[in-house]
């Protein structure tokens, strides 16, 4: 995905928050009937499996509460990290070993948007100034390679989990601030989908096949389940004609 | 309300900011300095080699042995010590001979031309030397009148050993060097010669359980990297008993202290720790030692050259070949013999200056 496309995915986005901010009336914590949104915006942290480095991440809520304590809706959220370039390292050898060969060593990085979207379950103690409260779901993640690195629209789609605790602070009776760690486990994980190495770069061979493996760290152990965590504050508030009335 | 509006759209704007910021893809993003190869080619050159030509008595002439001797390095604590023995290869005897050595001496004249000199030494009654070198040529004469070898004992097979000391009354385990009469022929008249070439390796009392030390399928290579110096081969012959292998790196004319011991062969990545030093009667590693066949499938040795001392910008600069050797376990510390297995040139701009 380059640049262009990564800023088309995060207008779509912001065009939804925006849209509901604006509608946002004075608004409070959770109560039956109503739809409470938050716009998190935070800091994800990647599996050392997943080989993809911390990133800023940007995440959207909307929870419709059941009763005054239970709440279940969509959370979308959508980051791009980077890949972690030790982790794929190659080398490219000019020359003749007879006569004197010279090697080049190279990482490959490439950015990837993660997005990732479940149906979640908020369990949250109602009536406080400070309301804590915990959160649970299931959905999918998608990840969009890098178009220039793999010559292409390459993606990878899988299921994921996420659970979760934070708290909402009133700010008004509808409007509030809320901290948020949530952790987000991907299933079905491929790290080799972020190596451009074989399959994308001609002429280089992986680092680890060669005898200079021993002079660079190996890769964390592949897994295909992979649990990330996601650190985020965000903005809570019920939008007016979701149940919050007029301001 | 417009406060409130003001706060979201600027939260929102920074994290639309972060999360889309000048992030490219690179799959070229140079990490550590270029690593310069070389390709190590066999030698093996200046292994102990010879001949001994065993004659039969003939009237009045004494039974003798003349050997020719090439190819031994000097010792620092040991001997090279002379043994003759019976048919059977288990009854050993030390011999005492006189010893003749040519030693041709090279040295650049003003002109820088090289000027040779050829120098000759007899050392009467020698049972054991310690001097060598890959240019001398050595001459040893054995006569049972002169040998201190009892006209009861056998004079059939020449053996040459690696002693500790010069006080040794019966051969050691190193029996690295040796001859047997019957391998110069079959004949019985008096006077007879025999030729026959001495062997170099492991002495068994017969052939079938002899060893004989082969260079050939030994093969590496190796790479400069800033300080990093590191050698990996592959198919090396185990050592005769009382030898190791020896990674020395020198200048190109050979000058006196422009030789640089690198040490013995490891054990390759990620076993690093265990030195092949004793792989010549030990199975120091058994993934990479073998005793059938007597092999040593891969070692390798890395070094970082301000362990040794080297200077911090261009520490291999005037190095001109990396070479693997054979080296006597009671050789001279650190001195490079000439028991040469493999060679490699180092890489032009590594030992000219110009790249590290």
């Amino acid at each position: 995905m380059t640049q262009a496309h990564c800023w088309t995915s995060l207008r779509r986005f912001a065009s939804v928050a925006a849209l509901a901010a604006t509608a946002a009336g004075s608004a409070f914590a959770q109560s039956q009937g109503q739809v409470t949104v938050a716009v998190r915006g935070g800091y994800a942290s990647y599996d050392k499996s997943a080989s993809l480095d911390a990133a800023p991440v940007m995440g959207l809520d909307a929870m419709y509460g059941i009763n005054n304590w239970l709440s279940i809706g969509p959370a979308l959220s959508l980051g791009r990290p980077q890949t972690t370039g030790s982790h794929f390292i190659s080398v490219i050898t000019y020359g003749v070993l007879n006569l004197g060969d010279t090697t080049y060593f190279y990482e490959a990085t490439q950015p990837v948007n993660v997005l990732d979207g479940a149906l979640n379950v908020r369990v949250q103690l109602p009536g406080r100034k400070l309301s804590p409260y915990a959160t649970a779901g299931i959905g999918g993640y998608t990840l969009f390679l890098d178009v220039q690195a793999n010559r292409g629209e390459r993606h990878k789609v899988g299921l994921s989990f996420n659970a979760g605790a934070g708290a909402l602070y009133a700010l008004t009776e509808r409007a509030g601030i809320t901290f948020d760690i949530r952790s987000m486990t991907y299933t079905d994980y491929d790290r080799n989908v972020l190596d451009p190495r074989d399959d994308v770069v001609n002429f280089r061979t992986r680092v680890e096949e060669t005898l200079y493996a021993e002079d660079f760290k190996p890769a964390p152990r592949s897994k295909s389940t992979v649990t990330n965590f996601v650190f985020s504050f965000g903005f809570s508030y019920v939008p007016f004609f979701f149940g919050g009335g007029g301001s | 309300m417009n406060r409130r509006l003001l706060v979201v759209s600027s939260i929102f704007a920074a994290g639309l900011v972060a999360a889309c910021d000048e992030k490219t893809s690179d799959l070229s993003d140079t990490v550590r300095p270029n690593a310069y190869g070389f390709q190590m080619v066999g030698q093996a050159t200046n292994l102990p080699r010879g001949t001994a030509r065993f004659r039969l008595p003939n009237g009045a002439q004494p039974e003798s042995i003349v050997v020719t001797l090439r190819g031994l390095d000097s010792l620092g604590t040991g001997f090279w010590t002379a043994w003759v023995g019976d048919s059977l290869g288990t009854t050993f005897v030390r011999i005492t001979g006189d010893l003749s050595v040519v030693r041709q001496d090279t040295t650049l004249n003003p002109l820088g031309q090289a000027d040779t000199t050829v120098n000759n030494f007899s050392f009467p009654a020698v049972s054991a030397i310690s001097n060598g070198g890959t240019n001398q040529v050595m001459t040893w004469r054995f006569s049972r009148a002169t040998s201190g070898v009892a006209a009861t004992d056998s004079m059939q097979t020449f053996l040459i050993t690696m002693e500790d000391n010069n006080a040794a009354t019966t051969p050691g385990s190193r029996r690295f060097l040796w001859a047997r009469r019957i391998e110069g022929g079959t004949g019985t008249a008096p006077g007879t010669n025999k030729n026959a070439a001495l062997k170099f390796g492991n002495f068994g009392s017969t052939t079938l359980t002899e060893y004989l030390y082969s260079a050939a399928p030994a093969r590496g290579r190796g790479y400069f990297q800033r300080q990093i110096f590191s050698v990996n081969d592959s198919t090396l012959a185990r050592p005769p008993l009382g030898f190791y292998y020896g990674i020395y790196m020198h200048a190109q004319l050979y000058l006196p202290g422009d030789t640089l011991f690198v040490g013995p062969l490891r054990s390759p990545w990620p076993r690093r720790e265990l030195s092949l030093q004793n792989a010549d009667s030990l199975i120091t590693d058994p993934e990479v030692v073998l005793s059938v066949p007597p092999s040593i499938l891969a070692a390798a040795l890395r070094i970082s050259g301000d362990t040794l001392g080297m200077p911090t910008s261009f520490p291999y600069a005037g190095y001109a070949f990396v070479r693997l050797n054979l080296v006597p376990k009671a050789g001279v510390a650190g001195q490079m013999g000439g028991m040469r297995i493999l060679q490699a040139p180092v890489p032009f701009g590594i030992w000219s200056g110009g790249l590290q």
